[in-house]
């Protein structure tokens, strides 16, 4: 209730967060249902981290990529111009998730999630710019042509 | 929380809470402490040790892992062979032992609160002064394993919400302790990196809340150690010459917004001073100049040549050659409990 009236309260995220775990667990019935509640409550306010936490937190048993709709919810705030790095960033554990799985469209996708990490690095989240240079570097490593 | 060190110590005053912190700023800043007031210190700090082990915040309080951790870094700090010699090793392993836990946490006191803070106190004076046995801290990773929540970061408790203080606590304890792969890096790693503020340059404790000079330390601290465990274990991706935060963002948070016009830092502008973060942003400061990785070094110091502090070793928060001094001293002490002398 107090995350309708202050959607930022990081400690209100953390406490849903816990009576889920200590009640009813991560079911997929709960899962989706907090999957939604936290997207809602992301439209409202995309650059709060709280609730990109959240959703990264109860998505974690599960392929990002494979979530359905979830690459559709966040091209749809892209496209209409919402550049949050915490967008961007999610984005990019999409992108490696989909690698991760041994998508066939690697290259592309190897592509599209290191240029983020370095848009990130030079526009959109400067100060955390020698972070998303490593990821970029870690992404590479990790599924570029040199890893095979 | 920004005074956790002293907030919920009871009538434990904090004496040496303020002694450790002193003694390292005074370090950090290139002060010499002379040998007069070296020996006076320490023989402060043998009046707060407790007979039956372990230091409490004053002469005749009782022991609490806080002042026992802060009693050690200064001891160390000071270096000298009287200061080596105020702790009684036996004691102290015992009063560790006693404060331990069934599932391997720490409370901070006989009868007091159990948090993370505890285990990464005990594993500091454990280590430093060379008294751990395997019985000490079984379990103990596998507690604060249990405290990373889903941000990254750790909490004070299982289920409790990440926050700076307890996270450098969390993953500090389990570096010491050997068991850093237990917990999720990544995930801590950038829940830390965001940690820091875009617009301030500093760092908050936790998602969503303000900044405050002492998470300088707590925050951008936890980035070298990070750094370290990635380097073994073989991270190409790492950088060879920063840390992966905004080093001089942070200095300039440091310099600009924490320094009290009498002297002395403080948590933001407008706040008062105090010697816990006048030490913990300097602590930070001293992080953000330096960057080292095995033989690799690089020095990014902001402003004046002479804002240049002292190296730290970032998961003890001591002097370099303090830590190094010290492990070369009571390494070569045998265990108490155990008949051969360690190696």
């Amino acid at each position: 209730m107090l995350l309708l009236k202050d959607l930022r309260n990081n400690s209100a995220w953390n406490q849903r967060y816990t009576v889920i775990i200590n009640t009813t667990k991560f079911t997929d019935e709960v899962m989706d249902r907090e999957t939604k509640f936290s997207q809602e409550m992301i439209k409202k306010a995309p650059n709060n981290e709280s609730a990109w936490n959240y959703l990264r937190g109860v998505l974690a048993e599960k392929d990002l990529h494979s979530y359905p709709g979830m690459m559709e919810f966040c091209e749809k705030l892209y496209d209409n111009e919402i550049k949050s790095p915490h967008l961007l960033g999610f984005m990019i554990d999409v992108y490696d998730s989909m690698l991760e799985s041994g998508d066939s469209n690697k290259e592309n996708i190897l592509k599209k999630a290191t240029e983020m990490c370095v848009s990130l690095a030079q526009n959109f989240d400067v100060i955390r710019k020698e972070y998303w240079l490593y990821e970029s570097r870690r992404l590479a490593l990790k599924y570029g042509t040199a890893a095979e | 929380m920004n005074a956790w060190m002293q907030a919920d110590l009871g009538c434990v005053k904090g004496y040496i809470l303020c002694c450790s912190w002193i003694l390292h700023s005074l370090y950090l800043l290139g002060e010499q402490v002379s040998e007069e007031q070296a020996s006076r210190v320490a023989k402060f700090l043998k009046r707060c040790q407790h007979p039956d082990g372990g230091f409490g915040g004053g002469p005749g309080q009782c022991p609490h892992l806080a002042p026992t951790f802060a009693a050690v870094n200064a001891l160390c700090t000071l270096g000298t062979q009287e200061a080596y010699d105020v702790i009684d090793r036996s004691s102290l392993q015992k009063f560790l032992i006693k404060m331990r836990q069934p599932d391997g946490s720490f409370q901070m006191h006989e009868g007091g609160e159990v948090d993370i803070r505890g285990t990464y106190c005990a594993a500091v004076a454990a280590q430093l002064t060379n008294v751990q046995t395997p019985e000490m801290f079984d379990g103990s990773a596998e507690w604060i394993a249990g405290c990373q929540t889903y941000e990254g970061g750790f909490s004070g408790m299982p289920g409790l919400e990440a926050h700076g203080g307890y996270s450098f606590c969390g993953f500090g304890a389990l570096v010491i302790l050997g068991r850093e792969r237990l917990c999720d890096i990544d995930g801590l790693l950038r829940w830390t990196v965001n940690r820091q503020m875009k617009f301030e340059g500093g760092f908050q404790g936790r998602t969503n809340k303000l900044v405050d000079g002492c998470y300088s330390f707590w925050q951008a601290g936890v980035l070298p150690c990070i750094h370290r465990v990635l380097s073994m274990q073989g991270d190409k991706a790492l950088g060879a010459d920063k840390w992966m935060f905004d080093q001089g963002a942070l200095q300039e948070y440091v310099l600009i917004c924490c320094q009290h016009f009498g002297g002395g830092l403080i948590d933001k502008p407008g706040k008062a001073r105090d010697h816990y973060h006048t030490c913990y942003t300097l602590s930070g400061l001293s992080v953000a100049q330096h960057f080292t990785s095995g033989s690799l070094s690089n020095e990014c110091v902001l402003g004046h040549p002479n804002n240049e502090l002292r190296r730290i070793h970032p998961l003890y928060n001591i002097g370099l050659k303090a830590a190094l001094d010290a492990n070369k001293h009571f390494t070569s002490l045998p265990v108490p409990g155990k008949d051969e002398p360690t190696k």
